[in-house]
């Protein structure tokens, strides 16, 4: 068990110094040179020499990487061309909204999903199951964006009884902060309940088939605790391989839905960064996100040791 | 006679089709066992013993619609809700499966898949359950039953499963343990030690068996009575002496010539004729009639009625007579 975890905490470094290299490369190969766009188009050659020697831009891009990833390391992740303030503190402090958000909204889509899919599976083709696959269809083929946009126009223009958009900042205390995630949030989590009810169904509903269930049933447990304690707990593998996949278009859903509530998060960061040619903070943004999509995937890793006895001997 | 512990009488089951319509496996089926009888059912591939078995327990499939009636202890199993057939089943009737390998939960280790009916049924705390689950993996003859009860249903062999499987079925004492192929999917030389786990723990706890076989060697060494069933019918039943020495019913004596001999020099390994027709396409009047050796043309003309031309005997076949007076 602490070979293996050494084994893949070893795999996820090298997996994050690969998507670090790459990252870089698709940085310079971006059209637009960050010198030019910070002077404008009146800047003398000079000057614009002279800030490309400043930012670092003039040496050879292999110490260029080494002197990034070096920094990653170190915890010095350079200073925003745009902000002129150090990236890791930007980042910081922009986590302290995206972070929430986040967790909100994936705890939003398992306490919809979960229910919804166990009990579509215990009474398949019953009114629950019909009304839950018609619910779930509706959450997957609406796009959060919309959602974001009707919520708010709902709740905040027409009701007035929740912000449109903004952030308070957690020094305005917990209450009006948390309300300000709530609508984002949501329209973060609905697309994704959809999906993961689907796959709960479907694997509840292969489980419950199972020998097991019924062995189970005959020592005459009641159906309740069969379906909980044998059939949902052995469906939980593709459920948590569903909901590591899921994080990734939540960060990906996140930019647009900060955007859509003007939240300032990591995801509004990294897109102002973009139209702003910030390449500092860009690279230092992408490259987080994807350490946090790789971190993801290896604690879902590591929890499929903990859901299926059997892997534990397997992967040693 | 005092009541018999189950009473099965008249019972059908018929599957729901999913293109409609209703298809009849189990016909007719009677059969009255007194407590700590043993009985074994036999029959090719097929022919409902499953059902049957799963019927007493109350979790035959969904498409399954069933008539007749099952008493048990005076109960009609049938009339009972989910909720009443939950307090029967493990409690007083347990069952054995048939496959060792995926009959227990993967994520659970086996001491408390055995401690899980003792914590429902007898209110005990999980710490006493488990406790209990480690006599009886004792019991089923497990050794260093204290750590193997927190192994994991993978760590160990079939055999040791299986043997799982029988300490679960017997945590709570039932009155009636029905086992539905218990050893088939087990190499030869375990089958011996399983049997010989469920014999003992059976005559010691004074159970009731229902035993469930292709075999006719386990039921021979199992079972007092024995009946045979062929398409959901019952074609035979007696003791199991008689049954196997002095067979009434062609389709019993060509299970038996289907048995294969110890001895090597016995020549060709017979087998019936073809094999059990679907259930949809049974010939009119006797089911075994297009398979059967002895068949004559009054055979087609209608489902023989069952008789007893013997004391303690029954047969499905207009000449078990014949057979009697010869
Ligand atoms: N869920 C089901 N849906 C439809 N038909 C079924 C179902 N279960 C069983 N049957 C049918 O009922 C008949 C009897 O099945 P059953 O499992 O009781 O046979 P069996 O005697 O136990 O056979 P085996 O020795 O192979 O276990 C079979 O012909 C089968 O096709
Ligand atoms: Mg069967």
């Amino acid at each position: 068990m602490t070979a293996l975890l050494l084994r893949r905490s070893a795999s996820l470094f090298l997996t994050l110094l690969a998507v670090s290299g790459l990252i870089f490369l698709v940085m310079q190969v971006l059209p637009g040179d960050p010198a030019a766009i910070m002077l404008g188009t009146s800047a003398s050659a000079d000057t614009l020499a002279a800030l490309r020697q400043e930012l670092g831009l003039d040496q050879p891009m292999l110490v260029r990487y080494l002197q990034w990833i070096g920094g990653l390391a170190s915890g010095d992740l350079g200073t925003s061309i745009t902000y002129g303030v150090p990236v890791a503190g930007l980042i910081g402090e922009r986590l302290a909204v995206t972070l929430p958000l986040a967790f909100i909204a994936i705890l939003l889509s398992v306490a919809i999903a979960l229910p919804l899919g166990v009990l579509s599976a215990a009474k398949r083709n019953g009114p629950v199951d019909y009304i839950a696959g018609f619910v779930s269809q509706l959450f997957i083929a609406v796009p959060g964006f919309w959602v974001g946009l009707l919520l708010a126009l709902v709740f905040a223009v027409k009701l007035g009884v929740m912000p449109s958009g903004g952030f308070p900042g957690w020094q305005a205390g917990f209450g009006p902060a948390l309300q300000a995630l709530v609508l984002p949030a949501i329209a973060l989590a609905l697309q994704q309940a959809g999906v993961l009810t689907r796959v709960t169904r479907s694997a509840v509903a292969e489980v419950l088939g199972e020998d097991f269930v019924r062995t189970a049933r005959a020592k005459g447990l009641p159906k309740r605790v069969t379906l909980w304690r044998h059939a949902v707990r052995n469906a939980l593998v593709p459920v948590v391989t569903i909901l590591g996949l899921q994080f990734t278009f939540l960060i990906a859903g996140a930019v647009l839905i900060e955007n859509v509530f003007n939240l300032p998060g990591l995801g509004r960061l990294a897109y102002q960064a973009l139209t702003q040619r910030d390449l500092v903070v860009m690279q230092d943004v992408v490259m987080f996100f994807a350490g946090l999509v790789i971190l993801v995937n290896f604690l879902v890793d590591m929890s499929y040791l903990i859901l299926d006895p059997r892997l534990r001997e397997a992967s040693r | 006679m005092s009541a018999p512990l189950l009473d099965i009488q008249g019972l059908n089951i018929a599957m729901r089709l999913a293109r409609g319509g209703r298809l009849p496996i189990v016909n007719d089926l009677s059969l009255t066992l007194q407590a700590g009888d043993t009985v074994g059912i036999v029959g090719e591939s097929g022919s409902g013993k499953s059902l049957l078995s799963l019927a007493v327990m109350g979790l035959l499939p969904p498409a399954a619609v069933v008539s007749g009636r099952i008493l048990f202890e005076g109960r009609d199993l049938l009339s009972l809700d989910d909720d009443g057939m939950s307090e029967i089943r493990g409690r007083r009737i347990g069952m054995i499966f048939q496959e060792p390998m995926t009959a227990l939960n993967p994520a659970m280790t086996v001491g408390d898949q055995i401690a899980e009916g003792l914590v429902r049924h007898e209110k005990l705390s999980w710490n006493a359950a488990r406790d209990r689950a480690v006599e009886l993996l004792d019991r089923v003859r497990i050794p260093d039953p204290k750590a193997r009860a927190s192994a994991y249903p993978h760590q160990m062999s079939g055999g040791q499963r299986q043997r799982v499987g029988i300490a679960i079925a017997v945590a709570m004492r039932p009155a009636l343990m029905i086992a539905d192929e218990p050893t088939t999917a087990l190499d030869v030389t375990v089958q011996a030690e399983v049997l010989e786990i469920l014999d003992d723990l059976c005559q010691r706890e004074s159970m009731a068996l229902m035993l469930i076989s292709h075999d006719l060697g386990v039921i021979a060494r199992m079972c007092a009575r024995t009946l045979v069933l062929y398409a959901g019918r019952r074609m035979e039943e007696g003791a199991t002496r008689a049954v196997l020495t002095g067979p009434l019913n062609p389709y019993t004596k060509g299970l038996l010539r289907a048995v294969p001999r110890r001895r090597a020099d016995d020549g060709p390994l017979e087998t019936i004729p073809g094999s059990v027709p679907g259930f949809a396409r049974l010939p009119a009047g006797c089911v075994f009639s297009d398979r059967c050796l002895d068949v004559v043309a009054a055979c087609q003309a209608g489902e023989p009625a069952w008789t007893s031309p013997l004391p303690g005997r029954g047969v499905r076949c207009i000449r078990a007579g014949e057979e009697v007076s010869a």
